[in-house]
């Protein structure tokens, strides 16, 4: 009989044999030599059930609960790895049978999630509808907002040529009136005395100033080198520049500089402090000022990207935002305006010939064309918004699409974490605003988003963030850890990822425990 | 790396006028040579013809057994005694002086004879040689660079203040240097003078077209090292070697004050028979007590050093097994997460680390309440699968009225004082700190009762300790330490003391956990700073290394140097400490770590994770088999270890050190042994395909893996694959493996042997096995095993290589040998049989097989004896052929 220690019984008949093959086809072996302590196979064939093979792996049954299959390095190892103890059998430690006890609670556990993913499903499926719904309604004001583009369009282009033909004309009128004056200078200079002696001293100063800009010319490049090589030599030891600003702090603050070069703490006080009492060393203020200018650059220019995500617009545009369809047909007078057409208008004001131009009627007109192109700028950026919302990805059925203007936020001990899917994920403390991310996409087959090429971290990299969903009924982000510097991981619960499937799985589980025996890792 | 904020040598008086200093400047002379107690006595004179314009030296010369001699010169009448390091040499030396009967006057010089060697001190001017026969091996002020600055009194108007960047150094005793110059004779190269990144092999510094700055040994945290400098890192061994084909030499300064040390170039001699060596040493205080050592080989220089320094202690086995270290793991769902990874990917390892962030606000024996609510119970978990952990203990103490370490340090004036003798304030973690006084034993059996169980609160015995930042790291001192100024116990300045206090403090702490356990567990304490004797203390490690090749390659011969200069117990962190490796990095880094004697990965805050499985395949499979590699050959470390233990013996030897008269392997540091039987050569390249790998010898190789074999005397282009670097072993050796996986050390306890022979030309092999308990001090009291295997005439023995006589403790172990595998049988012996066992009459089958059981190695080159399951602990033979 062989010793089918270690074996599962779907393989039991494999090792029946007299001879038995290395699964690997490398070699064979007599049957005694099943499980007699010594690796023969180096894919560990021949000892399932001792730990003399560095490749084998162990089975147990763990009846009443789930079979599990482990390194077979934990075979005899004085730790009990499977419930029902059948993986230490040398008698060093007794492992009771703890199956029934484990098996219940997993059964628990499972029933849990069960309930969970049957809750979730159901939330999933109105979800799912609800985003159809949605989905389908913005189409329809997509639909909508590019008819009224392109009749804003046509309303832009007749106020442009009104606006053109007035300017036109106010710029006949003003060289007209150029025209006259020039004449008018003419014939008072032509009436003047002449006055030829002072044009020449004129043209004298005027070659002493040339000298002395010649003089200039060769003295300040001299300079300039000066001050390049300055900058030069900082830039070629850049510790030079640190010792500078290290010099002027308090033995406190320069410990803090030091240890800041492993900890990444910040310390920009400390420099802003070292800056300003460094005004006197001209050399290095310069260079700080350089700094700085970068500095206000990036906050800026970061700054302005947030607009642009969040598309908070500024008071004057939100007035004119179509944020209905009802608010274009509303002011009739201004309507019927624009209908009018350039040569109407020119007649209204009454250009023609040398009269002078009403300028307030001009600049009423400019005001009219001004407002229509807002609106049809207003109009197209609600046209790419739109565009731009329905090409995104929102899952197999459309589960994420309520997540596109939404933001989740958690907060812990000191921040605030605030995860805008299709947007981007920041890490707020106090005033100050961290990016940790910016959309990516899902991964992993939508059981993940990831958030990338956030705020760049001292020494280190851009920050990032992934967050990993699973089935819950509610919408919540869970947790957000940083188990790499600036690498961030968050878990989130959602009912998009209850998904039926996982259900009849799950049922399926709890009806048949051992079904799955490599599912070890099966709850999260 | 900021070099600026370090000092060169120009930058320092002393420095400057010694490296300025020409030849034959020095003025002094020997008279009043006589011998007393046993040692020769003699008065210096500084002067010209007769006169006596200086002060006077009194010169002592004492000689140990085994060709070691000493120097020691003192000021005649000092105005203050000069600093003499204490607890660096071992105390049992006085026991082995040789007592000088007499000295022979001849031609104005003395000579002492001794056992195949004398001592020659030429009286004018002052020099002295040390020769065998008509061969000189080394001398001492050849070149005239003799210089002692004698105390004495201010001169009016004089400053003695030195400046350096924002920090001046009062020098309140004045100028007090001393150097001179040290000659190897017939050396092709000198070694040693540890801790610095560079080649194995020390590089002239001074000489015809050279600018270098001098070796300079001055402990120091230095941010970002470079991968090849001359500068000096975070320890000092003042220990330098030379080495020929004829003779290994050796010179020793005990002096812990800032040093310099200047190589010239190899010089023919008059003699014009031999090369010869030069090298300059400079102090900038501190006593004159050297030691020449005259080898004849690298191995019996090695003990001779060790004589005077102390042997390695011996280890735990556990941290001879992997650890997993970061900076940081962050709290205790972390901490368990990545003791799960390691099982949940079969990857053994045996110690998880804890860097600074676990305390309470970098106060160390504190735990931070909302990361580590529960420490015991965090280690006990660990501790159930048999692993340990390591918290990080570092000698500056946070000024916090609230900390009690603090207050109890403070009131008992336990602190490094200021020049104005207020305690010490520097700024380091955890801010504005004070550094405890290791110089004092009485701080230190202090400092080592803060690590009772009962004092470490959270502390259990499976927490052992990291000494980090002990040079002493000072971030707003002069140089990244504390002022020279600063003052100890004794009113010694901290100038004198400066590169021994890591070693102080690692000590203190070592103590504490002998202490804790009440002399029942061997301490390990893990230390960045270290000074001669530190391997009596612990292991230590290269520090703050860079995730690069360079790095990877320079770790090597970093390693190589400590082994020589007696510290065995070392690494370099595996990855690299800043910067993110890459995988391929990564593996080769894990891969060339399994033959460091201490293997530890590590890796900088900033970094990104790397535990061995977040790279995915092939690299987690190639990490876990670079780990696998390590523990399988854990008997053949431990054994090694012993043999340090012993006879001071570096685990990771240069070439020449077994093989002393092969010339082309004297700067070879890209490949080292292991022990005398594994021969190791990184890959320190990306997408290498192949490396070129000495042999030397006349014997064979047998690649680890495959079996194949090259032959001794050639270097060889051989292929590299990503599974492994090249590692061969010797032709001639027995190296005891235990092959089964486990998820520490721990379990492998009664695991069975593999023994691996590889047979030489006259197909004979030999090998040692040491184990013990691997924890305990029982081993002293004659509890281990210590096997001699021998193959030869077709037969397998394995005899006792223990002293007879009982000790009062016994260690014994079940363990098996299950499989012998002989490597380099003749082909015709190389066929399945029977073998027996001759001690008990059974017999077992040989089978033909590969040298190692893993997927994808299929070779047939080697016998594998299938269980013969004799005892390790018993005499047995086996008659194989």
């Amino acid at each position: 009989v062989p010793n089918l220690r270690g074996i599962a019984p779907q393989d039991e008949r494999y090792f029946q044999t007299a001879i038995i093959k290395c699964k690997d086809g490398t070699k064979s072996f007599p049957q005694e030599r099943l499980n007699d302590d010594f690796c023969d196979c180096v894919d560990g064939t021949d000892e399932p059930g001792t730990n003399a093979c560095p490749e084998s792996k162990f089975y147990c049954k763990n009846l009443q609960h789930r079979a599990l299959v482990i390194f077979s390095s934990r075979v005899n190892d004085g730790i009990c790895d499977c419930c029902d103890g059948s993986d230490e059998y040398d008698g060093k430690v007794t492992c009771g049978n703890t199956c029934w006890e484990a098996g219940e609670k997993s059964r628990e556990k499972l029933k849990k999630k069960l309930g969970v993913f049957k809750d979730g499903s159901i939330i999933r499926k109105q979800d799912v509808e609800k985003s159809k719904e949605a989905r389908h309604q913005h189409d329809e004001e997509l639909k909508q907002a590019k008819r009224e583009v392109k009749k804003l369009e046509s309303v832009v282009d007749k106020l442009r040529a009104d606006k053109e033909a007035v300017e036109k004309e106010e710029k006949r009128a003003r060289e007209e009136k150029d025209r006259i004056e020039k004449e008018e200078r003419e014939r008072r200079e032509r009436e003047s005395a002449p006055a030829k002696e002072e044009s020449l001293e004129a043209v004298d100063v005027s070659d002493e100033v040339e000298g002395h800009a010649e003089h200039s010319e060769i003295t300040k490049p001299a300079e300039e080198e000066e001050e390049e090589e300055e900058v030069l030599d900082s830039a070629l030891d850049p510790s030079n520049k640190e010792e500078d600003e290290l010099a002027d702090l308090t033995e406190e603050e320069r410990g803090r500089v030091i240890a800041s070069r492993w900890t990444g703490e910040d310390i920009s006080d400390i420099k802003a402090k070292a800056e300003a009492e460094s005004k006197n060393h001209p050399d290095s203020h310069d260079d700080h000022d350089d700094q700085d200018d970068s500095g206000d650059e990036a906050d800026e220019s970061h700054d302005d990207e947030e607009d642009d995500d969040y598309g908070h617009p500024s008071y004057g545009q939100d007035s004119l935002l179509p944020t209905s369809s009802q608010s274009l047909g509303g002011d009739e007078s201004w309507w019927s305006k624009l209908m009018i057409g350039p040569s109407a208008i020119l007649k209204m004001f009454g250009f023609a010939g040398r009269e002078p131009v009403d300028i307030s009627e001009a600049e009423r007109i400019r005001k009219e064309f001004r407002e229509a192109s807002d609106k049809l700028s207003n109009t197209q950026s609600k046209v790419s918004d739109l565009e731009n919302r329905l090409k995104q990805d929102f899952g197999k059925d459309g589960e994420f699409y309520s997540f596109y203007d939404k933001c989740f936020e958690l907060k812990d001990k000191k921040y605030t974490y605030k995860v805008c899917p299709y947007k981007d994920a920041t890490q707020v403390e106090g005033h100050s605003t961290t990016r940790l991310g910016r959309w990516q996409g899902f991964k992993d087959d939508y059981t993940n988003m990831v958030f990338e090429q956030g705020d760049k971290c001292w020494n280190g990299p851009e920050r990032s963030l992934r967050v990993k969903m699973r089935c819950g009924t509610k919408l919540e982000l869970r947790s957000v850890n940083e188990p790499s510097r600036c690498e961030y991981v968050a878990e989130f619960s959602t009912p998009a990822l209850c998904l039926e499937s996982r259900v009849q799985e799950l049922e399926q589980q709890l009806v048949h425990p051992n079904v799955s025996p490599d599912n070890g890792h099966d709850e999260l | 790396w900021k070099k600026d904020e370090f000092k060169r040598c120009d930058q320092t008086i002393f420095c400057k006028d010694a490296r300025n200093r020409v030849d034959g400047s020095s003025n002094w002379f020997v008279s009043e040579v006589n011998v007393t107690n046993g040692k020769v006595r003699a008065r210096l004179i500084e002067g010209g013809e007769g006169e006596h314009v200086g002060g006077s030296l009194i010169l002592h010369l004492s000689a140990y057994e085994e060709g070691i001699i000493r120097l020691k010169v003192k000021e005649a009448e000092a105005k203050r005694k000069r600093f003499e390091v204490p607890e660096v040499v071992v105390k049992g030396l006085e026991d082995r002086r040789l007592w000088i009967q007499r000295v022979i006057e001849k031609d104005g010089a003395s000579m002492v004879v001794l056992a195949g060697y004398e001592v020659v001190l030429l009286h004018r001017p002052f020099q002295l040689y040390v020769r065998s026969g008509k061969e000189t091996l080394i001398s001492l002020n050849a070149k005239g660079l003799f210089h002692f600055e004698q105390q004495r009194e201010k001169k009016e108007g004089e400053d003695w203040d030195e400046s350096f960047r924002s920090h001046t150094d009062s020098r309140p005793h004045g100028p007090q240097s001393i150097g001179f110059d040290v000659s190897f004779y017939g050396a092709e190269y000198v070694y040693g003078i540890p801790e610095r990144a560079t080649s194995l092999a020390l590089k002239p510094t001074k000489g015809a077209d050279i600018v270098s700055e001098p070796y300079r040994l001055f402990n120091s945290d230095i941010f970002e090292y470079l991968h090849d400098s001359v500068f000096g890192l975070y320890g000092a061994v003042p220990f330098m070697l030379s080495h020929s084909e004829k003779r290994t030499t050796g010179f020793f300064w005990l002096n812990a004050a800032e040093m310099l040390v200047d190589v010239m170039p190899k010089e023919k001699t008059e003699t014009a028979e031999a090369s010869r060596i030069d090298t300059h040493w400079i102090t900038e205080s501190g006593s004159f007590d050297v030691f020449f050592f005259i080898g004849p080989g690298p191995k019996d220089l090695i003990r001779q050093y060790t004589t005077v320094t102390g042997t390695s202690t011996m280890p735990q086995l556990f941290a001879t097994a992997y650890h997993q270290c970061r900076w940081n793991y962050k709290d205790e769902a972390d901490v368990a997460q990545v003791d799960a990874g390691f099982d949940e990917h079969d990857i053994p390892y045996d110690v998880l680390w804890l860097d600074i962030e676990h305390t309470d606000g970098k106060k160390y024996f504190t735990w931070d309440s909302v990361l580590f609510p529960n420490p015991k119970d965090m280690q006990d978990k660990i501790a159930a699968k048999g692993r340990k952990m390591v918290t990080i203990v570092d000698p500056h103490i946070k000024r916090d009225s609230n900390y009690y370490i603090h207050k109890e340090a403070q009131s008992k004036g336990f602190y490094i004082k200021d020049k104005h003798g207020r305690d010490y304030d520097g700024w380091c973690w955890p801010g504005s700190s004070s550094y405890l006084d290791m110089l004092d034993p009485e701080v230190r059996s202090w400092w080592a009762d803060k690590f009772a169980y009962s004092s470490y609160q959270g502390s259990t015995p499976s927490l052992y300790i990291w000494n980090d930042m002990n040079e002493p790291s000072v971030f707003n001192g002069p140089e990244a330490t504390m002022p020279r100024d600063n003052i100890h116990v004794g009113e010694v300045e901290h100038r004198d003391v400066h590169n021994a206090y890591g070693y102080y403090f690692h000590m203190a702490s070592s103590e504490g956990l002998r202490k804790r356990a009440d002399d029942n567990d061997r301490p390990f304490v893990l230390s960045r700073s270290f000074f001669a004797g530190t391997q009596r203390v612990g292991a230590i490690w290269t520090g703050d290394n860079t995730a690069d090749w360079d790095h990877l390659k320079v770790s090597v011969p970093m390693l190589l140097t400590l082994g020589l200069t007696g510290i065995t117990f070392t690494g370099a962190d595996v990855g690299g400490f800043f910067g993110n490796p890459d995988p391929e990095l990564l593996t080769r880094w894990y891969q060339l770590g399994a033959y460091y004697p201490f293997y530890r990965g590590h890796a900088h805050l900033d970094t990104k994770r790397r535990e061995p499985w977040l790279f995915g395949e092939p690299y987690t499979s190639l990490i876990r088999e670079a780990i696998h590699t390590r523990y399988a050959l854990l008997p053949y470390f431990y054994t090694l270890f012993r043999e340090a233990n012993l006879n001071g013996l570096p685990l990771m030897r240069p070439i020449w050190m077994e093989y002393p008269k092969e010339i082309e392997t004297y700067a070879m540091d890209d490949q080292f042994l292991l022990g005398s039987d594994l021969l190791v050569h990184g890959v320190y390249s990306e997408r290498a395909t192949s490396e070129d790998v000495y042999f030397p010898g006349s014997q064979m190789w047998f690649d680890v893996r495959s079996g194949a074999s090259y032959s001794g005397g050639h270097t060889v282009k051989v292929p590299v694959i990503p599974e492994s670097i090249p590692a061969y072993q010797r032709a001639g050796s027995i190296i005891p493996r235990k092959d089964r996986f486990r998820r520490s050390s721990f379990q492998m306890e009664n695991d069975p042997y593999t023994l691996v022979v590889a047979l030489n030309s006259s197909y004979e092999a030999q090998g040692e096995l040491y184990l013990d308990d691997g924890k305990s001090y029982d081993f002293e009291k004659g509890a281990f095993i210590h096997r001699l295997f021998t193959f030869s005439k077709g037969r397998l023995t394995s005899v006792n290589l223990a002293p007879t006589e009982k000790g009062t403790k016994q260690f014994k172990t079940p363990c098996l040998v299950e499989r012998i595998i002989l490597l380099g049988l003749r082909p015709k012996d190389l066929s399945a049989h029977r073998v027996l066992i001759e001690s008990s009459g059974a017999q077992v089958p040989a089978e033909v097989g590969a040298p190692l059981l893993r997927i994808g190695y299929h070779q047939a080159n080697s016998l594998v004896v299938r269980m013969p399951n004799v005892r390790i602990s018993d005499d047995w033979s086996i008659k194989v052929l």
